[in-house]
């Protein structure tokens, strides 16, 4: 049985190692992923957010000392000013041109009426360009709401005069009032860590590209089917089970030198060109192996099912291929969950990539460890079980062409 | 063991759906060391009835044994060499014998010389490096047949295994079976080319709609066929007489004033022959006696087309 087992892994890596397209698929594709969203997520999730670095301009039309300290309110590290423009006109041509996205008009009177009333409707203007995302029009919105406010209360303490309401003012300043808030990431002391773009993007695309084994697996399995290997392996008396068995643990190793890969590219790569590094402290290593071990067996018996089901490279492309895309999408890989609303949220958790992916982000960003990951584990395991019983058991009946 | 015998009794087989049974009781046997063709249109039964032989399917009655013993059940008694290229274009010739040798339990030194001895009866030795998939369409079939050899297997169940090569590749694999037969191994050997399998076996089974019509030795199923006495004609026959001799034998006309009876003893044929003459033809050739091997088939068969 040794000797057989062997024969099969062995003719199973020897035919995946001269299919160039398979190997791009499992291994450039998903590194070019984690790449490409590491450097494109870099600043947006920042863990100090002096990344995320939007350009503004005021249009100071009033020109009194009130408008010319919201514009000096307005400048932060993740806001950031631009000077030049005068009238209304060129702020909305550079906004059209697509060189800032925001604009903040203050109106002749502005001064007068802030001062005796706070509250009046369309007091400042946000010009702003459509394209820009919801999120940082939001972020502006209440930044610059919020300079109002700020604004309004250094009036009212410089009111009460000099002695007593100056001091306090000169302290309402964003910049003091961003330190009045401090950030803890919850999770065990000593290994959570607030997530960076590339502590987020590899454990995702990994889990992405592990799924996509289905595509050189499908395509061995094909193979063999029109050109009567597994007929002929079948009469030279090796069972259903075997046969399941020499493609799955190869697959699996295959799978587990993916996750290796993926993340030397997270932790060397990514930093060559810009991006931060992933860390990986020593003690999450045994259980991102385990939890690596287990989606690997998930992914690869999915893949078996699959491949036992299709019978052209056309449908292993559309069952396999596209069916990974709606699971990645479904189980939050291409769209992170927490922008999902909540019901899309509840359904992300049919999606065995979800499991994996709460499963390393109990791990590497919680820094759970063991209990953290078992649930997920745990329903990884039992979904390739059953993907794997379910193979075997299409294939005894005869409902696959051998 | 010459006496022995290799037995197909009363083969049924239905595929799960199937309005009609694939084998409807087949029955035949052929003695152990020699060859037989094993004949039949398109779904006449033949691959399912190789696929019973080695156990790829079970029979839904009857049995398959070679001296007793059923054959799917003994280990490496019977190899099949299926119809198709059954083997992976992707690695080379010697990688794939060692995969289908070690799959079959073979290894080490007892493997190496398996391999060897498999490649030299294809004389594969000079392509042993090549990708399979590189190969020509001859040489993929004698690799086809070499990973077949490498149990050295007793019994041969050859499915098609000329189909798709040039004469040259045909010869060398008829010589090779022939040469396999007479060191001793069983075969059975289903084929569309009935020169084939007059060439190599002196045994033959004409299967149709899961049936076999006839079986026994090349001799005796020649013999099954009455005799056919064969004329050609100057001119047309006139029509009178046509009719006057399709009264009275099974009379087939065929181009160029070629007329075929059968059912004619010896002793009458002077006689069709000279109502030839009188009805004013001259007569350019004549011969009487056995038909060959595919006038046999298609008459069993009743020449009408299977596209199934």
């Amino acid at each position: 049985m040794a000797r057989i087992l062997m024969a099969l892994w062995r003719k199973e890596w020897l035919a995946l190692s001269r299919d160039r397209f398979g190997l791009a698929t499992l291994f450039v594709m998903p590194a070019v992923f984690i790449l490409i969203m590491s450097l494109a997520l870099r600043d947006t999730l920042r863990p100090d957010s002096s990344g995320l670095q939007l350009k503004y301009a005021v249009v100071d039309l009033d020109g009194t000392p009130t408008s010319r300290d919201l514009a000096e309110l307005l400048a932060t590290r993740a806001f950031v000013s631009e000077p030049g423009l005068a009238t209304e006109a060129g702020a909305r041509q550079a906004i059209a041109a697509g060189r800032l996205p925001f604009a903040v008009l203050v109106p002749r009177g502005f001064e007068e009426r802030f001062l005796a009333e706070a509250g009046a409707p369309g007091l400042v203007t946000l010009q702003l360009d459509p394209t820009v995302a919801a999120m940082a029009r939001s972020a502006f919105r209440q930044h610059l709401v919020g300079v109002l406010g700020t604004l309004k209360a250094k009036s009212f303490l410089r009111s009460l005069g000099p002695g007593f309401g100056g001091a306090a003012a000169s302290a309402l300043d964003p910049q003091s009032l961003q330190a009045t808030v401090a950030e803890a990431t919850v999770g065990r002391a000593g290994l959570a860590v607030p997530p960076t773009a590339v502590q987020q993007t590899v454990p995702a695309w990994l889990i992405f590209g592990m799924f996509f084994v289905v595509l050189p697996l499908s395509a061995i399995f094909i193979t063999e089917r029109q050109h009567g290997t597994l007929q002929r392996q079948l009469s030279l008396g090796l069972g259903h089970g075997t046969l399941l068995l020499g493609k799955l643990l190869p697959f699996m190793a295959i799978n587990l030198i993916q996750a290796v890969l993926m993340l030397c590219v997270g932790v060397w790569l990514v930093p060559l060109f810009g991006g931060e590094a992933l860390t990986l402290p020593p003690a999450l290593w045994p259980p991102m192996a385990f939890m690596a071990l287990v989606l690997s067996f998930a992914a690869v018996s999915w893949a078996l099912l699959v491949a036992s089901v299709v019978r052209t490279t056309e449908q292993a492309t559309v069952f396999g291929g596209v069916g990974n895309i709606i699971l990645g999408a479904l189980g939050g890989i291409m769209v992170p969950r927490f922008v999902m609303p909540a019901e899309m949220r509840a359904l992300t958790n049919i999606s065995p990539m979800a499991w994996g992916l709460d499963g390393f982000h109990a791990v590497m960003l919680r820094g759970e460890g063991w209990s953290g990951l078992a649930p997920f584990a745990a329903r990884l395991a039992i979904f390739g079980l059953a993907a794997l019983l379910l193979a075997a058991g299409l294939a005894r009946r005869g409902k696959v062409h051998t | 063991m010459s006496q022995d015998l290799l037995s197909f009794e009363d083969l049924h087989f239905r595929y799960p759906g199937a309005e009609a049974p694939a084998l409807d009781g087949v029955s035949f046997t052929v003695p152990v060391g020699e060859a037989l063709g094993l004949l039949g249109p398109n779904g006449a039964g033949k691959t399912t009835l190789l696929a019973i032989a080695i156990g790829l399917l079970a029979a839904d009655r009857g049995r398959i044994t070679c001296g007793g013993r059923p054959i799917a059940a003994v280990r490496g008694l019977a190899a099949l060499v299926p119809q198709d290229n059954a083997f992976y274009p992707m690695l080379t010739v010697r990688e794939n014998l060692a995969f289908f040798g070690q799959v079959q339990g073979l290894g080490g030194r007892f493997l190496r010389e398996r391999e060897a001895s498999a490649l030299a009866s294809t004389q594969l030795g000079d392509f042993r490096n090549r990708r399979a998939g590189q190969l020509s369409g001859g040489l993929k079939r004698r690799l086809n047949l070499a990973i077949g050899l490498l149990a050295d297997p007793p019994i041969l169940l050859l499915d098609e295994p000329t189909v798709g090569v040039d004469p040259q590749s045909r010869h060398f694999l008829l010589e090779t079976i022939g040469g396999l037969q007479r060191s001793g191994r069983t075969i059975i050997y289903t084929s569309h080319y009935m020169e084939e399998v007059e060439a190599l076996c002196a045994h033959v089974a004409i299967l149709d709609q899961g049936r076999a019509l006839v079986s026994g030795t090349l001799g005796e199923v020649l013999a099954s066929a009455p005799p056919v006495f064969s004329m050609r004609l100057g001119q047309e026959l006139p029509a009178p007489l046509r009719a006057e001799w399709a009264g009275r034998c099974a009379l087939v006309s065929l181009p160029g004033h070629r007329y075929q009876l059968s059912g004619i003893p010896m002793e009458d044929t002077g006689a069709f022959l000279a109502g030839a003459r009188a009805a004013g033809c001259t007569v350019d050739s004549w011969s009487w006696g056995q038909q060959h091997l595919d006038d046999v088939f298609l008459q069993l068969t009743r020449h009408t087309l299977r596209d199934d």
